[in-house]
C-alpha cells in the first residue's frame, strides 16, 4: 500500500552506511524527524485556520477558572461552584480542539509504525540483557519510540531558529501571551496561586 | 512544590513503565492472531491464497483508507462541535462503515478471528482516545493540575478495571455481545445528552451563566472582598474520609468513593474501547463535588493511566493486534473535522445540535443494542 517512491526515499537513508547498526540509527531518525516535522506543519495549519477559536476558547476557560479561584478566595460559595460550572463547559471545548491539535501533532507515528512494520516487523532488535517478562530483545515500535522522542527533544531545543517553525512558534507566544495567566491553588500546582 | 516530586513519580511509574514493556515486547504479539488464522485456514474457513486484507488475514475485509479518512473528519466534526460522541462514532466506524462487524460475525459464534477482529476494534478506539489523553496530561502537568490524593485512589481503581477487563475478556468476547454492551453505552451517553437539551438542564446552566456574572459583577463592586486562609489545608487524611479546604471552602470525600467509581468507569471503557472521560468529569463535579481546577487534569491522567494498562493488557498479554495505517488516517480525519467543527456549527444552535445527536444516539443505541442482544437489527441496516 506503500507508494514505491516513498518506500524507496524512507529505505534509501538506511542503505547509506555500510554499518546495519549505523544504517538502522540514520534511517530511523530521518524517520522520526519527519514525523516531528510533519506533525509540527500540520499543527502550525491548524492554528493558523483556528486562531481565534483556540484562543478565545482558552480565554474563556482560564477566566472563567480564575474567577471559580477568586469566589474561592472570597469565601463564596454558590459563587465558585457557578463559576466552576461554567468553567467546566469552556474546558470541555478547550479540551475538544486539544485533541485535535494532538492528532495533528501525532497522525504521523501511527504512519511510520505501519512502514517500519512491513520493513522491520521480522526484525528482534537485541537487549544488553535479559529483562523478565519481556526477554532479551525488543522490537521496532521501541526503537521508533526511542527516536521520536530524541527528534522531539532535538526538535524543541533548535525550532526557534528554524526559519518556518521559528515564525510560528513566536506567534503562538504572542497568541498566549494574550491569555490570562492560570491562577492556581497554592500547594497543587506550578501557578502564581 | 513539594507535592510534585511523587506525582511526577507516580505517573512515572503508572503511566510509562507499562508502555515501555508494551512495546519492549512487540514480537509477540501477532501470534493469536497467526493461530486463528492457521484454525481457519484449516476448518476452510478462509482461502490461505487470497490477498491479504484487514491484520493481514488473508481474503480479509478491505477496509478503504478513504472512506476511513471521510469516517474521521465526521468524527472530528462531533467532537469539536458537540463536545461529545466522538469516540462512539469512531466505534461506529470500525464496527459498521468499514464492514469490521459483519466480517467478524461472519466466521460465526465462538470463532478465533471473531474474538481477534472485535478486540482488534476495541483496542483500535483505545488508541485513538488514547493519543489525545497522553498530550492532554502532559498539559496539565505542565499547568501542575496533577492531584495526587484524588489522582492514586481513581488510579487504583482504574488499574484494577483496566487490567482486570481485557485480561478477563479478550479472546472470549464475540462481535454480538460486543455490540450489545456498546449499544447501552450509546444509550447512556445520550442520556447525559438528552438532559442537557431538557427545560431543567436549559434552565440549570442558565442558572449558572446568571450566577457567574452576578459574581463577577459583585467582585467588581466589592474590589479585594473577605480575605480567608490562602491555599489548599488538608484538615483529615484518612481511610473512611479525606477532608481538605481551598481557601477555607471546605471539600471532603471518601476515600473509596473515586476508587470504586474508577474501577467502574475503568472497566466499561476497558470493555467499550472507548475513554471513560465522559464519565469521569460528571463524576467527579457531580458525585464527587469537587472543583473543575481538580477534575480536568485528574480525570485526563485517569484515563491515561486507564487506558495505557488497558492497551498493554490487551497488546502484550492478549495478543491483540491493530491497523496502524488506519489510525494514522483517522487521526488525520479527525484533525480535518475539528478544524471544519467550530466554523460549521456556529450555524445551527447548540441545542438543536443536542437534539439531533440524541435522535442518533437513539438510532444507534437500538441498532447495537437489538444486533447484539436479539441477532437482529429492529432497525435499518438490519
Amino acid at each position: 500500500m506503500w507508494p514505491a517512491f516513498i518506500d524507496a526515499f524512507l529505505i534509501f537513508w538506511y542503505r547509506i552506511p555500510q554499518n546495519p547498526w549505523a544504517g538502522f540509527c540514520l534511517g530511523t531518525s530521518v524517520l522520526a524527524l519527519l514525523c516531528v516535522l510533519a506533525g509540527e506543519f500540520t499543527l502550525s495549519l491548524g492554528y493558523l485556520v483556528n486562531r481565534r477559536k483556540i484562543t478565545g476558547d482558552s480565554r474563556d476557560m482560564v477566566a472563567m477558572h480564575n474567577l471559580s479561584v477568586r469566589a474561592l478566595e472570597v469565601g463564596d460559595e454558590p459563587g465558585y461552584k457557578a463559576c466552576n460550572k461554567v468553567a467546566n463547559e469552556a474546558f470541555g471545548r478547550a479540551f475538544f480542539m486539544q485533541i485535535a491539535l494532538a492528532a495533528a501533532t501525532l497522525w504521523p507515528v501511527p504512519w511510520a509504525l505501519h512502514w517500519m512494520g512491513k520493513r522491520f516487523g521480522a526484525v528482534e532488535f537485541p537487549m544488553p540483557l535479559s529483562v523478565p517478562a519481556v526477554g532479551d530483545h525488543v522490537s521496532y515500535a521501541f526503537m521508533f519510540l526511542l527516536f521520536y522522542v530524541l527528534a522531539r527533544i532535538g526538535f524543541k531545543s533548535i525550532r526557534h531558529k528554524m526559519p518556518y517553525f521559528g515564525r510560528f512558534h513566536r506567534s503562538l507566544l504572542e497568541e498566549k501571551a494574550k491569555i490570562p495567566a492560570y491562577r492556581s491553588f497554592p500547594g497543587f500546582g506550578r501557578g502564581d496561586g | 512544590m513539594k507535592s510534585r516530586t511523587p506525582v511526577f513519580a507516580v505517573c512515572f511509574i503508572l503511566v510509562f513503565v507499562p508502555l515501555i514493556l508494551f512495546l519492549l515486547s512487540g514480537n509477540a504479539l501477532a501470534d493469536a492472531l497467526s493461530d486463528a488464522i492457521q484454525k481457519a485456514i484449516t476448518e476452510g474457513k478462509i482461502d490461505a491464497g487470497a490477498k491479504p486484507g484487514y491484520l493481514g488475514i488473508p481474503g480479509g475485509s478491505d477496509v478503504s483508507y478513504i472512506i476511513g479518512f471521510l469516517w474521521a473528519i465526521w468524527v472530528g466534526w462531533i467532537f469539536s462541535s458537540v463536545g461529545a460522541f466522538g469516540g462512539i462514532m469512531a466505534g461506529v466506524g470500525h464496527i459498521t462503515v468499514f464492514g469490521l462487524g459483519d466480517y467478524a460475525k461472519s466466521f460465526g459464534k465462538g470463532d478465533l478471528l471473531n474474538k481477534a477482529i472485535t478486540d482488534s476494534i476495541r483496542v483500535s478506539n483505545q488508541w485513538l482516545v488514547g493519543l489525545s489523553a497522553f498530550i492532554s496530561s502532559l498539559n496539565y502537568y505542565r499547568m501542575g493540575r496533577l492531584v495526587l490524593p484524588l489522582g492514586v485512589c481513581l488510579a487504583i481503581g482504574s488499574i484494577l478495571g483496566s487490567y482486570l477487563v481485557p485480561y478477563l475478556t479478550a479472546g472470549k468476547i464475540n462481535l454480538s455481545a460486543y455490540l450489545g454492551y456498546f449499544g447501552v453505552v450509546v444509550f447512556i451517553i445520550g442520556g447525559f445528552l438528552f438532559y442537557e437539551t431538557t427545560p431543567r438542564g436549559q434552565a440549570r446552566k442558565k442558572e449558572a451563566k446568571a450566577a457567574a456574572t452576578a459574581f463577577e459583577k459583585s467582585i467588581k463592586d466589592k474590589g479585594e472582598g473577605r480575605q480567608v486562609p490562602a491555599g489548599v489545608k488538608v484538615s483529615n487524611w484518612g481511610v473512611s474520609r479525606i477532608r481538605f479546604s481551598f481557601y477555607g471552602v471546605e471539600f471532603s470525600f471518601s476515600p473509596i468513593v473515586p476508587v470504586i467509581g474508577g474501577f467502574a468507569i475503568a472497566a466499561v471503557a476497558s470493555f467499550i474501547g472507548v475513554g471513560g472521560g465522559f464519565l469521569f468529569v460528571p463524576f467527579l463535579t457531580s458525585i464527587a463535588g469537587l472543583p473543575m481546577f481538580l477534575v480536568a487534569g485528574t480525570s485526563a491522567l485517569t484515563v491515561l493511566i486507564g487506558m495505557i494498562v488497558s492497551i498493554f493488557t490487551y497488546m502484550v498479554t492478549q495478543e491483540v493486534i491493530v491497523d496502524w495505517g488506519l489510525i494514522g488516517i483517522e487521526l488525520i480525519g479527525i484533525f480535518v473535522g475539528s478544524m471544519i467543527g467550530p466554523r460549521t456549527s456556529k450555524y445551527i444552535p447548540d441545542i438543536w445540535l443536542k437534539r439531533i445527536f440524541v435522535l442518533l444516539a437513539l438510532y444507534v443505541g437500538i441498532l447495537y443494542t437489538t444486533k447484539g442482544f436479539f441477532g437482529r437489527s429492529w432497525l435499518p441496516p438490519f
